[in-house]
């Protein structure tokens, strides 16, 4: 498992390294949709037909995280489906993200996520890619 | 950290502005012995401090004893800005804006609903949608929307939920004026649009409660409370609508600080000057959120009353108060002997003007209290007061202490009936996760900052 539950006294966080930034963003997903809903990653292969994609730009690394998350809550709170990316890429200048995903059922809640937030934020590139974010519960 | 603290009696503790560079004003923590031990939790310590380097902030950082770590402010955090000189931060009302209370009252006795409990407790559950991603019986229209979001409870009891006479029960009369639907984004309103009426998920809750004690007979006949009584308490606030709001005025926020040359040590705490085109955007959207969250409240009031009405049809339910936790409000005050404007920012905090009702919801199984706001609150803390009992666990952790119990047999024993959407919950939420509400009340009446009137034993409760 690429990414590790971390506590905090009201809420609930979560850490993760990867191969690369675009991994990194990948994987912050599966662990919000882990942590949220107790999907694994088999939700992959439980998946509507549709593909869609997305584009979420940010100011800055931190930005650009706490937008692809909140992004995500969004889809589950007002479609009530996850959105499973496949693939992202981080794009430089000007700093975006470009994601290509699938549409997945929703099954479960384990956590009520209300919010990626930036308190306690670390997002690193160099020398690991390593991000450590808290979720409003 | 926690060598800048100085006890300055047995429930107040001064942090130095030594504690960090930058602090404008010292921190004052409201704590006896027993809330100072469990200040270990660094992270809220140093939000306070972090809180006190903020522009224009006038007096203290201050943090009741409900303090724990939030995000940018701690929660129990309380700051009051100079509205020329100061800002204002979405991190100072936290995501779920005006997130709070509403309490009502009956003449009914413990008897009268425990003979009916295991129908009404179901009847409730069926009414009031909660759990994560509830949605609403009704979509609300554009048009609609924006009423709620302009005129708040008013909206509501024009449209048919509730009676006038609460309004009057309700902080700023059920709206907020000056609040600004045009600057709330339309993926905020896309959120609260199916969201109206529930509670929600987490702590929020849904509680029939008995007056167990009264502690001041003529403030709990004003209040129409007496010892024996049911009541009813509804925690929730502006659902997904309010944290988008934060969410979006966060990227706001951290643009502004560039064009106004504000540095704050942490991101959290994102400002602009109240006095600013983004700032009065942030004060008006977060209005609006207010209001999206005193329109929840009083239908989800509304449909409990329904409930009531289905088996006691001859005894109503009466508002006794609507109170937000998490709110900034531009209020006057006194300061240094003259009548000041500020920006009070309260985060899971109550305002607690003189004579004016504090509702203080208790954790899952414990008792909650009412109290009243008092004139030592409005000199020393901007009218403000603790808000609950504020968690000392982590959610995992109360799920590995919790495992093992059955805490519907282990709260049964204790006379309280449950209803939850998620087992989960239940766990995270027992009565040990929080430090003791008792205490955290007794230290707001010893510093003199509100006054208890009444304690609510909980019979049943609903959680999302």
């Amino acid at each position: 498992m690429p990414w590790k539950e971390i506590e905090h006294t009201a809420d609930v966080g979560f850490e993760v390294k990867a191969a690369s930034l675009d991994e990194l963003f990948l994987e912050a997903a599966l662990a919000l949709y882990a942590l949220g809903y107790g999907e694994t990653e088999e939700l992959r292969e439980n998946y509507e037909k549709r593909k869609e994609i997305l584009q979420i730009e940010g100011i800055d690394l931190e930005e650009l995280v706490v937008s692809w998350l909140n992004e995500l809550i969004f889809i589950v709170e007002t479609r009530h489906v996850l959105f499973v990316p496949t693939s992202v890429h981080v794009i430089a200048e000007p700093l975006h993200i470009t994601v290509e995903g699938v549409l997945s059922e929703r099954h479960g809640v384990r956590l009520p996520v209300k919010s990626a937030t930036y308190g306690g934020l670390v997002i690193r590139r160099y020398p690991d890619p390593f991000l450590r974010i808290f979720l409003d519960v | 950290m926690k060598g800048s603290l100085t006890r300055m009696d047995d429930v107040r503790l001064l942090l130095g502005r030594e504690a960090q560079d930058g602090m404008r004003v010292p921190g004052l923590i409201y704590a006896d012995k027993y809330i100072e031990s469990m200040l270990e939790e660094e992270n809220a310590l140093l939000q306070v401090a972090n809180v006190a380097c903020l522009p224009g902030i006038i007096g203290y950082s201050f943090a009741m004893p409900d303090i724990h770590w939030g995000y940018g402010f701690p929660i129990g955090g309380v700051a009051a800005f100079d509205v020329d000189e100061g800002i204002i931060s979405p991190g100072g009302v936290g995501y779920d804006i005006s997130c709070g209370v509403r309490l009502l009252s009956s003449s009914l006795v413990v008897t009268d609903v425990t003979n009916v409990m295991d129908q009404l407790l179901p009847a409730l559950f069926s009414a009031v949608p909660c759990g994560v991603g509830s949605s609403s019986r009704q979509k609300l229209s554009d048009r609609d929307l924006e009423k709620v979001l302009t005129d708040g409870a008013r909206w509501a009891v024009k449209a048919g939920y509730g009676i006038e006479s609460d309004l009057d029960h309700t902080e700023e009369n059920g709206c907020l004026e000056g609040a600004l639907p045009s600057v709330v984004s339309n993926r905020a309103k896309e959120r609260g649009r199916t969201q109206l009426g529930t509670l929600g998920s987490g702590n929020h809750f849904l509680e029939i409660q008995v007056v167990d004690e009264v502690f001041d007979e003529r403030e709990a006949s004003k209040l129409g409370l007496k010892t024996g009584c049911i009541t009813v308490m509804i925690h929730c606030g502006s659902r997904g609508l309010g944290h988008q709001v934060c969410d979006d005025y966060l990227k706001v926020m951290r643009r502004a600080m560039e064009r106004y040359h504000i540095i704050v040590p942490d991101r959290q705490l994102c400002c602009a000057p109240i006095k600013s085109e983004e700032g009065e955007k942030y004060l008006g959207a977060m209005k609006a959120a207010a209001n999206f969250a005193l329109v929840n409240r009083h239908m989800i009031a509304d449909a409990v009353r329904h409930v009531f009405t289905a088996f006691f049809p001859k005894v109503p339910l009466h508002t006794v108060y609507d109170v937000s936790h998490n709110i900034a409000h531009i209020e006057t005050h006194e300061w240094e002997g003259h009548r000041k404007e500020l920006c009070v920012h309260r985060k899971g905090a109550t305002r607690a003007f003189q004579g004016q009702p504090v509702l203080i919801p208790g954790s899952m199984g414990t008792a909650s209290y009412v109290l009243v706001g008092t004139r030592q609150a409005e000199i020393e803390t901007f009218a403000s007061t603790c808000h609950g009992a504020g968690r000392v666990l982590s959610r995992n952790e109360a799920v590995k202490r919790a495992r093992g119990q059955d805490l519907f047999k282990v709260l049964s024993e204790r006379g309280i009936s449950v209803m939850a959407e998620s087992p989960r919950t239940l766990g995270e939420e027992m009565p040990e996760a929080y430090k003791d509400v008792s205490n955290v009340v007794d230290v707001v009446q010893e510093a003199g900052i509100s006054l208890k009137v009444a304690k609510l034993r909980p019979l049943a409760v609903i959680k999302g």
